[in-house]
């Protein structure tokens, strides 16, 4: 940004005022102001939100978020003895919060808000206004629906600084809309406003990112290379939260092996999940084909999971070495991959070599992915412990410096063929008004 | 001047600048993240969807009967190319949203724009040249008439729906009922009719599990439609009170509040109710009777805060309702689009008053 600026400018004082006329001639619209808005639009200065402000927010909303359903989901997890209760709520967990924070790494800042809002409104009518969430947990359903309330309260507050009401009547009228049309069996945490919204309400999502709410407008030509930017902050937002997910990952796993019929006989004596979850290493022992159908339906969210991993790469770039977990949800994850090697082993020595061939299950690919995610998690949390801020590391500063290099080389070129068509422009146009004037003289 | 020609030569360098660095950094940085995984935990909340009984609002017989008295629609034939604009309150805009997409079906050429005012800017509306409809859910004053009448012109109301103001708690909430004194207690910063602010439980029922917990009141502006109406009843005149209330944008968002908090208590349409949130009995009369927010009680009028939702539209003075304007609220008027009225929970207008501007049907269809 420093370079291409100081190379503009000074590329500016070496063209002269010629070049200046005349780009301010070509582009006349340009000394008008770009923040006029509709109608009753408020419009005090002070009440603008920067971009970089709505950034933190929608990033800290996330965080709120995530803190009011791990508060939510543990008062419905602890100590229930219904398995299928728990691994619902660490489903719509799981779900919920990594939509939250998909939203919160998504490129525009501006449409993260409206999905986040978005969300948050259809996550309300689905659980607590439709009484699902009671019908499913009881009276332990309260915390999730007081917390899913208060984060639409929270997401509104947030909106309000962006939408004028009259915006804010518009965003509700779309998701109410959307909702009244919808069989309520859909994944609410996977919409986006974009599904939602009428051509009336993404109209409005434009307008508002020109200036016609009370977010600062944003400037389109400088749009792209700033989220071009925010690209490495996000992933590193999104990779400090990472293991939490595949914490929960393993929670599912786990909860939906002690749903398989022959494990709820093992563990029927058993009250609290919890000492159930603690012996689940034992019981995979126990070598169930149904268990191995289980790891077969995880190999798509695990493949999921090492995807999202994936999202972390640049930042891992340059960082060698690995780091010893043994605590943790590295931990966690480590147990249960050394089983599944272990279970694997067991079952191929275990194989009668005579017996007629059978389709085989694909253990390997499970393990690999697993493996996989492993390896990814340990590098990431290498370089969030001990990387500090990636922002301005030397691999980087690297790659911005070629970004900027290459669009100077561009630039360069581009300047020179606009300044040749300007001045072949003002050529033409004095040679008309000299013959324009030899006319008029003859006259 | 010249200044100002240095600094938007500044700004064209600047803006070429960085499209092109934009460009370049969209194909190198630029990657969209995957979506969120999705796996057995989506299955079990799919599955959880489908098997567990959820308390419905159902579309009963007795409402079905009101909607199938319109007549059916059938158009006279023509196509019809104009578009429609309506500007107005919150209270219709879903209804209107609904009943445009439905319209819109039949006449694939005529696009339906619901556009929602801030509260009490609905009749401004008029005013502008692409307004087709105003939206209102109330009469029209007398002083609002002859302000549209000024200009020579022909001001026409014509109802398409019916719904209450309804005084909403959290469905475990035991309270039997409310009287227009308590309300206006509850309401009214003045209190004129109640000695005393109503701020807690035990103020409305001395045997509330609730007890002397203050109650959350959710609300909407001022302004809003519903909150004028409450206002005529229970508090005429006399200003809303601001102690330990909520103003939410939408009356969706005030009833999510009483399905979530147990104490809460809040005031919206009877449209906007869910299975979480109970709509309290109202009653005139301090000893009742308490009438409860139902499609019979207000399609018959007996629940005291039922209201009329309206649109208004002008013609000029002995000037004919263009077709396209007719020919929608004949759309409105007819089996279809009262279903979409039932469906969203609103109550259908009296089929036997059909409003002089749509003319009669013939043999039960519009054509």
């Amino acid at each position: 940004m420093t370079v291409s600026g100081t190379l503009a400018t000074r590329r500016m004082l070496a063209v002269n005022a010629i070049a200046a006329l005349a780009v301010a001639f070509a582009l006349g619209s340009c000394s008008q102001s770009k923040t006029k808005a509709g109608a009753g639009v408020r419009l005090f200065r002070d009440e603008r939100i920067s971009r970089s402000q709505l950034e933190e927010l929608s990033n800290a909303f996330a965080d709120r978020y995530f803190t009011l359903m791990v508060s939510a989901s543990e008062r419905i997890m602890r100590g229930n003895p219904d398995v299928q209760q728990c691994r619902l709520m660490n489903g719509i967990r799981l779900l919920g919060v990594s939509s939250m924070y998909d939203i919160a790494t998504s490129p525009d800042t501006l449409t993260q808000l409206v999905d986040q809002y978005a969300v948050v409104v259809l996550q309300n009518y689905m659980w607590v206004d439709s009484g699902r969430a009671h019908a499913i947990w009881g009276e332990r359903a309260q915390l999730l629906e007081e917390n899913l309330r208060r984060a639409r309260e929270d997401i509104a507050t947030l909106c309000e600084r962006v939408f004028t009401d009259e915006q804010m009547l518009e965003l509700d009228l779309n998701v109410a809309a959307w909702w009244s049309r919808s069989t309520g069996a859909e994944l609410v945490a996977y919409v986006r406003f974009s599904e939602v919204a009428s051509a009336k309400g993404k109209r409005l999502i434009e307008s508002v990112r020109d200036g016609g709410g009370l977010l600062e407008p944003l400037d389109r030509a400088t749009e792209q290379l700033v989220e071009a930017q925010l690209v490495y902050e996000r992933s590193f937002f999104w990779a400090k939260r990472l293991p939490l997910f595949a914490n929960w990952q393993v929670e599912a796993l786990a909860y939906d092996l002690l749903l398989l019929p022959d494990i709820q006989k093992t563990v029927a004596g058993v009250n609290r999940v919890s000492e159930v979850v603690g012996s689940l290493p034992a019981l995979m022992d126990s070598k169930q084909p149904a268990l191995l159908e289980l790891m077969q339906e995880y190999q798509r969210s695990m493949q999921a999971t090492a995807t999202t991993l994936d999202r972390a790469a640049p930042l891992v770039d340059g960082v060698r070495g690995v780091m010893q977990a043994g605590d943790g949800t590295l931990g966690q994850v480590n147990a249960v991959l050394e089983k599944l090697i272990m279970f694997q082993a067991e079952r191929l020595k275990a194989q009668d070599p005579n017996a007629p061939t059978a389709k085989p299950i694909e253990m390997s690919e499970i393990l690999a992915l697993l493996a996989e995610a492993r390896t990814t998690l340990v590098e990431a949390r290498q370089t969030i412990e001990g990387g500090g801020r990636l922002i301005g590391s030397a691999e980087v500063d690297r790659r911005l410096a070629e970004i900027q290099a290459a669009a100077d080389a561009s630039t360069d070129r581009i300047f020179w063929r606009v300044l040749i068509v300007v001045l072949t422009a003002i050529g033409g146009l004095g040679l008309l008004m000299f013959i324009r004037t030899r006319i008029g003289g003859h006259s | 001047m010249r200044r100002v020609q240095k600094a938007c030569s500044a700004r064209a360098a600047h803006g070429l600048l960085f499209l092109v660095a934009a460009f370049v950094s969209t194909l190198t940085l630029g990657q969209q993240p995957p979506p969120p995984s999705e796996g057995a935990a989506a299955d079990a909340i799919r599955l959880a969807v489908q098997t567990v009984p959820i308390p419905t609002d159902p579309y009963g017989a007795k409402l079905s009967a009101m909607v199938e008295s319109f007549p059916v629609y059938r158009g006279d034939g023509r196509i019809i190319t104009e578009d429609i604009v309506i500007y107005g309150t919150e209270s219709t805009a879903l209804l209107l949203t609904e009943v445009g997409r439905a319209w819109t079906k039949m006449n694939p050429e005529s696009i339906v724009t619901v556009y929602q005012t801030a509260p009490s800017s609905d009749l401004a509306a008029l005013e502008r040249p692409d307004t087709s409809f105003a939206s209102v859910a109330r009469p029209l004053t007398a002083g609002e008439l002859s302000r549209l009448q000024a200009r020579g012109s022909t001001v026409h109301q014509v109802p398409i729906a019916r719904d209450g103001v309804a005084i909403y708690v959290h469905v475990d909430n035991p309270i039997a009922g409310l009287t227009r004194r308590q309300c206006n207690g509850i309401v009214s910063a003045t209190h004129s009719m109640h000695p005393e602010l109503v701020l807690d439980w035990r103020d409305l029922d001395p045997n509330s599990p609730l007890g002397d917990q203050q109650f959350p009141l959710y609300m909407l502006d001022a302004r809003s439609s519903t909150m004028i109406r409450i206002t005529e009843w229970c508090m005429p005149g006399e200003p809303i009170t601001t102690i330990g209330t909520f103003i939410e944008h939408s009356a969706s968002s005030v009833v999510n509040a009483c399905c979530a908090y147990r104490t809460a208590m809040g005031i919206a349409s009877t449209s906007a109710r869910q299975p979480r949130a109970r709509m309290v009995p109202l009653a005139v009369e301090d000893g009742g009777p308490f009438v409860p927010p139902t499609s019979l009680t207000i399609a018959d009028g007996s629940y005291p805060l039922t209201r009329s939702l309206n649109l208004v539209f002008r013609t000029p003075k002995g000037g004919e309702v263009p077709t396209h304007f007719r020919e929608f609220l004949r759309f409105l008027w007819s089996e279809d689009g009262q279903d979409v009225v039932a469906r969203l929970k609103l109550v259908p207008p009296d089929s036997a008053r059909i409003p002089p501007q749509l003319g009669s049907p013939i043999d039960g269809i519009w054509k």
